[in-house]
């Protein structure tokens, strides 16, 4: 297993690369926007913005269980647009994201 | 003498070199039913190290915000990971969820290592969260147009008034979505009915019925999002006068491709407060028929090749200005290109109300103003109307 300083790194580059993959921002301006502030804005600021619809939401959800190997639908359950990214990140990690990977 | 304080200069000064060679950061964490803080030590070259003497005096941790003073871990574990390298668990009973923590690490030959601001993610700052504009918004607008317990099963339901024409509109739009595939079938159900309230020919009533059948498929290619999408509307319409009701069928069927260009606007769209999204570009080609079906009818005259650009301009996190620009070249007008113009102004509610799990269904306060000629008919429209609308789309 690895350590969750590793984890949280490796979560917050793919939330960064599943969300701005399918949407208008670059991954370098998702983290500083949405990811990387002290405060950051919540899920819901990000999503009415820069999602246009609820098919490019469920792309981007379907991107991440791929990348974190959780059933597609408990990352759409830990989804909220009243949390934040790093939250939802978090959420991915308490339940189990990565850990089917052979190491 | 002199010798002697060059010494202890270097002395001094390679001391505090030494000591600002190792740093660390941390983490905290949940697992296995309790709160943990990860500690990853560095040393000059980058690598993970561990300190020799990892006593559990060596430790203070403080909550942050709090004037008491810090406290000991009660157990310090060295884990080796396979992957990140090895790392300093350290564990207490005292250490509480939503909560931030410095913890000072004070070794006798390297010094103290202090590690800042080691949160947990679902801490919130005191102060923190909406801005005073978003907190308006969220606090006293939304909740004025929010209806608890209601079921949102329409795609759009709205009452609009004509200024420049008298009149009043009442229509209905079912358009649920599904996807087969990777293919979107929309099916489409509208029913509006028009009240003109003029003087000089007091109370006239019309009403509309369509029905139709778009699909579409969509894929990205690197950073565009591509579409192709056909659609299929038949419409009847009903005026009801002295002499009698007089109906007007038409149908159409359009087929047409999009791009999508957000991405062109990363720059743009480096601040939340102002976002430039759903900005794309279609081209297409509708053949359409007024009146009785014809197959008589040359072809020429009834297609109508177009452009479609849109945007959507969002901004103060609860405001939307949609703009779209549809020019036709329809070769029964011998004037030339056409155009129809829609801009919107939406009051988005979306993420103020309670989410609906796998929904985007939600209700928009609306201002809209359309104005030229499009299909079917080609006639000249104009209005202003305000509605209170449930849309999937900014369209």
């Amino acid at each position: 297993m690895s350590s969750w300083l590793a984890l949280r790194k490796r979560m917050r580059l793919d939330i960064a690369k599943a969300f701005s993959a399918r949407s208008g921002a670059s991954a370098r301006d998702f983290l500083l926007v949405f990811y990387d502030p002290p405060v950051p804005p919540l899920i819901g600021d990000f999503d009415s913005q820069y999602i246009s619809d609820e098919a490019v939401l469920q792309e981007i959800l379907s991107a991440m269980s791929e990348t974190t190997g959780l059933k597609p639908s408990l990352v759409r359950s830990y989804f909220s647009r009243t949390e934040t990214f790093a939250q939802f990140g978090e959420h991915l990690l308490r339940a189990g994201a990565y850990s089917k990977e052979k190491t | 003498m002199r010798r002697l304080a060059v010494a202890i200069f270097l002395l001094v000064a390679s001391s505090a070199a030494c000591r600002a060679q190792i740093s660390a950061e941390g983490v905290f964490f949940f697992d296995r039913g309790h709160y943990w803080i990860e500690l990853a030590f560095r040393d000059a070259a980058g690598r993970d190290t561990i300190p020799p003497d990892l006593a559990v005096r060596r430790f203070e941790i403080t909550r942050l915000g709090e004037l008491s003073g810090g406290f000991r871990p009660s157990k310090v574990e060295v884990v080796s990971r396979e992957k990140g390298g090895p790392v300093v668990i350290l564990a207490s009973g005292r250490l509480e969820g939503r909560s931030c923590y410095r913890v000072k690490y004070t070794s006798a030959d390297s010094g103290a290592i202090v590690v800042d601001s080691i949160c947990d993610p679902f801490f919130a700052p005191p102060g923190g969260g909406d801005c005073g504009g978003k907190a308006f918004f969220r606090n006293y607008v939304a909740p004025a147009f929010q209806k608890e317990g209601d079921s949102y099963n329409l795609n759009q339901l709205k009452y609009e008034y004509d200024v420049s024409l008298e009149k009043s509109a009442t229509s209905i739009v079912l358009a649920p979505r599904f996807k087969i595939s990777g293919l979107e079938l929309e099916p489409l159900f509208e029913q509006s009915m028009v009240v003109y309230e003029l003087e000089r020919t007091g109370k006239t009533q019309s009403s509309k019925r369509s029905f139709g059948l778009g699909a579409s498929m969509a894929a990205w290619v690197e950073d565009l999002r591509l579409s192709l999408s056909m659609s299929y509307r038949d419409d009847r319409s009903v005026l009801g006068t002295a002499a009698g009701d007089s109906v007007i069928p038409t149908r159409s069927f359009t087929v047409e491709g999009r791009v999508r260009l957000d991405n062109l606007f990363d720059r743009a769209n480096l601040y939340c407060v102002s976002v430039f999204k759903g900005v794309d570009i279609g081209a297409g080609c509708a053949w359409y028929q007024t009146g009785r079906f014809d197959w008589s009818t040359s072809a020429s005259d009834k297609t109508a090749p177009y452009v479609n650009l849109r945007a959507t301009w969002t901004f103060l996190y609860g405001f939307q200005l949609s703009y779209s620009l549809q020019t036709f070249w329809p070769s029964v007008l011998a004037r030339g290109p056409t155009d129809f113009q829609s801009v919107r102004f939406r009051l988005l509610l979306r993420d103020a109300l309670p989410a609906q799990a796998g929904k985007s269904y939600h209700p928009d306060l609306e201002l809209a103003y359309d104005t030229g000629k499009r299909l079917p008919l080609f006639a000249k429209e104009e209005k202003v109307s305000i509605g209170f609308t449930f849309g999937l789309y900014p369209w």
